[in-house]
């Protein structure tokens, strides 16, 4: 096995002093000198065109500097398009245009409740939220749909003139022969499942602070993806290369869990359309109500068709999926959602539709920690249980069919195939097995269930800066910031072992700055670790050679005899030949890359997940008592924080199995926009857990590590569902909330 | 502290230790929270805002030593109370310059470094409010049971979910105030 100086072993965090000390800045601590405050007006229709809006009253409040409102949007906003680089979509597909469904509208329609329609930016929060009082609409309501599979029949509401009978697209595709593999099949189990929103609830509210300096725009926001998404976005639409906006954050991202990859670009613009009108710095910060409407995991349903022979082999699966972002949808998500399809369920022979619909819905379809993993492994998993019961076969060997192995091509893209760098996956499941006590008895009214997940990942590019000082400490420059998973202290601690220098000497800009700092993809899908990982790794190459050719000359020997170790340059052959890294004496700079490329092996890791609950049949509770989740990470480059985020998802993952949901009534009004009301899980939800970390060989990522973060609230919603489901013979939709669990068991009895 | 010589109302708190004197029209309107005093008033940013609706707990602090929340509290209600923030209960009396080995940040609180040591947090915005909940239950509990700790923090989300670090996390630091 490699020796480590550094990683693989416990590391403090290092943003521990900032956040147990509360100085740790947040975006609601930010601040900019001579800012305004924005508030937002919202549409109270979900449906309703914008017939006249006055904003004279407003205007005329004390402290007022701006009024915005659609007619202030630059023109051909609507025509700009969300698609990035390297991103599959059906050729039928209407474009994915990135500020339409939520936001201020260049046709003065608004199709969600909730949606922005003007703003006021002033000198007080006060005086702002007088003057929105003050702006008089007149609305136009429009019959308005909120259910996927209704916007697609005939004479449903139509939400956008360019997209005739709602399809935005209808995606089919076909691997192998279905019609034949249903022939083999001696058993053929149907089910429909749905999946519901979600709310992040980030810890920190959504906020952004926008300026104008001259022709050029500065933004300051939290937000996982300015590289790829945010900073394209603002550039197309006010017509402005890339160079001239600059985005910056602020040194920590309060929670994001997906709530920050998407719809940043739609809430921005408010701000910055406020401060060109203001000519003043602007600040506009979310309040929770506000935040949950701005954002949720997409709501689907899925219809699932599965072959069997008797002995458990899988022969054909069909899927037909009806998807509901709402009014609009982000692209790379439905990219995901597809190829996904094809992963959950090993076989020959797959056949799935997807058919993506706008809806009147709040604004939906973000990605929740998984980039649309619950959304398309929920439904099939339940069936297995199903085969299982009805075959007598047990669950975990009709799950183990599934399983993709080291080597294996798997799906990954319409049409795209990547081979599999290396999978624990049989490691986990026997783990699993025992420390579940899988084949032990069940206490009274307890079941047991598992689930299990394989990833994907978002290919983008990262680059990376090293710079030596000339005092030998060491810069180290990405665009990545701290979203709490400990990203800081792993990128610093994987750059001192790859360049050989202690970590206490490398300091890691905080935040991203699309001004200052290097390219990156984001931290998103898992990938920070391994590509900005791999990008460090090889910066660290090219430091070490500078310095070595430095070097040479004041040891005497050839740069390809020395060697750096722990801060100190010296001859491989006569180790008492040395200096110390500030001897070196010169300031060097050091880039490294990572480009994808869907040729390389893909290093993914799947994960399982085993719990036990008990069913209270009287009271319809659900209750986990015990939880075990097995991680495949390749290698943890800092362990505890790998159990930290098993701990973490795993309770997001409780939450979407049993309390969460994001609640409308019949108008499209979200009933349950405050954690009052919306219950996600506190400190006495979260059952005794074990979590294990599996590390198999892997050649590919940076020492060997891949993700390790989102992945674990899937399988765990999957595994509470599966075990309820043995307790009742019947798939219950989460959230299986007891309301929802009495009706089941009354109909099952 | 300088001499107050309007007419105006005043509301006094002690934040930390120190005295606050703010008058109510100017400084202090009657509608403000002790929230948005403490952090757009006397720019004290380490108590956090997370819902303004009493409903996650990140603005916990302590008023007599016990927890409120301070987003649903008004400012004026507060006269003549003392307040803790997380931006209290660090020492930094014993600050010496010093680099990476000596110390330049004060003495942690035994919760703060409990919480660093157990890995008690991850994107760190419930943290002042966490810590300054399981303050309270210490002062009042020196030797919480597991249950007493979940019970005390059960008002305070924490999104990113490391619930089970946290309680090991307020274990450890009941152990070493105890023997402190």
């Amino acid at each position: 096995m490699t020796k480590f100086h550094y990683i693989g072993k416990p590391i403090k965090r290092l943003d521990g002093f900032d956040k147990v000390t509360g100085t740790a800045k947040f975006m609601q601590d930010m601040e900019v000198p001579g800012m305004l405050t924005g508030k937002i007006l919202y549409s109270p229709h979900a449906h309703a065109r914008i017939k006249r809006i006055i904003t004279d009253k407003a205007e005329r409040v004390p402290g007022v500097a701006a009024v915005v409102t659609h007619n202030d949007l630059p023109p051909g906003i609507d025509e700009i398009s969300g698609l990035e680089p390297g991103m599959v979509l059906p050729p039928t597909a209407v474009p994915p245009y990135l500020f339409r469904g939520w936001g201020l509208q260049p046709d003065a329609i608004v199709r969600c409740m909730g949606s922005p329609v003007a703003a006021v930016a002033a000198n007080t929060e006060e005086a702002a939220t007088e003057a929105l009082g003050l702006i008089e609409v007149e609305y136009e309501p429009l019959p308005a749909v909120f259910d996927a599979e209704e916007a697609l029949k005939p004479g449903a509401p139509q939400l956008y003139p360019d997209v005739p009978g709602n399809i935005v697209f209808d995606w089919k595709q076909e691997m192998g022969n279905v019609e034949n593999g249903f022939k083999e099949a001696d058993l053929v189990f149907e089910e429909v499942g749905e999946t519901q929103p979600q709310s992040h609830l980030t810890p920190d509210t959504r906020g952004a602070i926008a300026w104008w300096e001259g022709e050029r725009l500065v933004i300051c926001t939290a937000t996982m993806s300015a590289y790829p998404s945010l900073l394209p976005a603002m550039a197309a639409a006010f017509k402005l290369p890339e160079s001239k906006v600059k985005i910056y954050g602020p040194p920590y991202m309060g929670g994001s869990y997906g709530g920050r990859a998407f719809n940043e670009a739609c809430f921005v613009l408010v701000a910055v359309l406020l401060a060109r009108k203001a000519g003043r710095p602007v600040r506009v910060k979310l309040t929770r109500e506000e935040d949950m409407l701005a954002l949720t995991r997409c709501s689907t349903r899925l219809h699932a068709k599965i072959g069997v022979k008797r002995d458990g082999t899988i022969t054909a699966v069909e899927y037909r999926a009806f998807l509901n972002p709402g009014p609009w949808f982000y692209p790379p998500w439905v990219n995901r959602y597809f190829t996904h399809l094809f992963k959950v369920i090993k076989c020959d022979n797959i056949k799935a539709r997807a058919t993506l619909a706008p809806t009147n819905i709040p604004f939906s379809g973000g990605p929740f920690r998984g980039f649309a993993y619950m959304e398309a492994f929920l439904v099939a998993q339940p069936i297995l249980k199903r085969i299982s019961q009805q075959l007598g076969i047990d669950y975990l060997k009709l799950l183990q069919q599934s399983f993709w192995r080291t080597g294996d091509k798997v799906p990954n893209g319409p049409g795209r195939y990547s081979v599999l760098s290396s999978s624990g996956i049989d490691e986990a499941i026997e783990k699993g097995r025992q420390l579940i006590d899988w084949d032990g008895p069940t206490g009274p009214d307890e079941y047991i269930g598992a689930g299990y997940c394989l990833p994907g990942s978002a290919q983008f590019p990262s680059n990376v800066i090293l710079r030596l000082n000339r005092d030998g400490s060491i810069q180290l420059e990405t665009g990545v910031i701290e979203i709490g998973a400990g990203q800081y202290t792993t990128l610093t601690y994987m750059a001192a072992e790859a360049i050989g220098a202690p970590p206490e000497v490398i300091n890691m800009t905080r935040s991203f700055d699309t001004e200052t700092q290097p390219w990156d993809g984001g931290q998103r899908s898992e990938r920070t670790t391994y590509s900005t990982g791999l990008a460090i790794v090889e910066a660290a190459k090219e430091l070490r050679q500078k310095i070595f050719n430095v070097a040479s000359k004041k040891l005497g020997a050839k740069a390809d005899e020395l060697e750096l170790e722990e801060g100190v340059v010296f001859v491989k052959a006569d180790p008492a030949k040395k200096m110390p890294l500030s001897a070196v004496g010169l300031p060097i700079v050091a880039t490294g890359a990572f480009v994808p490329d869907p040729e390389r092996p893909w290093a993914s890791g799947p994960v399982v997940s085993f719990v036990r609950v008990t069913v209270d049949k009287e009271t319809g509770q659900v209750t986990p008592t015990k939880l075990v989740i097995l991680n495949d990470v390749g290698r943890a480059i800092n362990p505890p924080v790998v159990h930290t985020q098993n701990m973490g998802t795993l309770s997001a993952g409780i939450g979407y199995a049993l309390t969460e949901e994001v609640i409308w009534d019949s108008d499209g009004r979200v009933l349950n926009a405050n954690p009052q009301f919306y219950h996600t899980p506190t400190i006495l939800d979260v059952p005794d857990f074990h979590s294990e970390i599996i590390e198999p060989v892997d050649q590919i990522g940076p020492f060997g590590a891949k993700g390790a973060g989102e992945k674990v609230l899937t399988p765990t919603a999957l595994a509470i569902s599966a075990a309820v489901y043995n307790a009742l013979k019947t798939n219950v939709n989460t959230p299986i909330t007891p309301d929802k669990l009495l009706k089941a068991l009354r109909k099952t009895e | 502290m300088k001499q107050r010589t309007s007419r105006r109302p005043t509301v006094n708190l002690v934040i930390n230790g120190n005295p606050q004197v703010l008058e109510v029209g100017v400084e202090v309107q009657p509608w403000h929270t002790l929230n948005y005093t403490l952090r757009e008033v006397l720019s004290l940013k380490g108590t956090k805002v997370g819902c303004s609706h009493g409903g996650c707990g990140s603005c916990t602090v302590l008023r007599e030593g016990k927890p409120i929340l301070s987003c649903t509290t008004l400012t004026i209600e507060c006269n003549g109370a003392s307040i803790m923030t997380i931006e209290g209960l660090r020492d930094t009396s014993v600050m010496t310059a010093g680099g990476m080995r000596g110390t330049t940040t004060g003495n942690l609180h035994p919760l703060q470094q409990a919480f660093i040591d157990n890995y008690a947090f991850e994107c760190g915005m419930c943290t002042s409010g966490m810590i300054l909940s399981a303050e309270a239950l210490l002062n009042s509990n020196p030797d919480p049971t597991e249950d007493d700790i979940k019970e005390a923090l059960s008002g305070n989300l924490c999104r990113c979910g490391v619930y089970p670090n946290i309680v090991k996390a307020v274990h450890e630091a009941a152990k070493v105030k105890k023997n402190d």
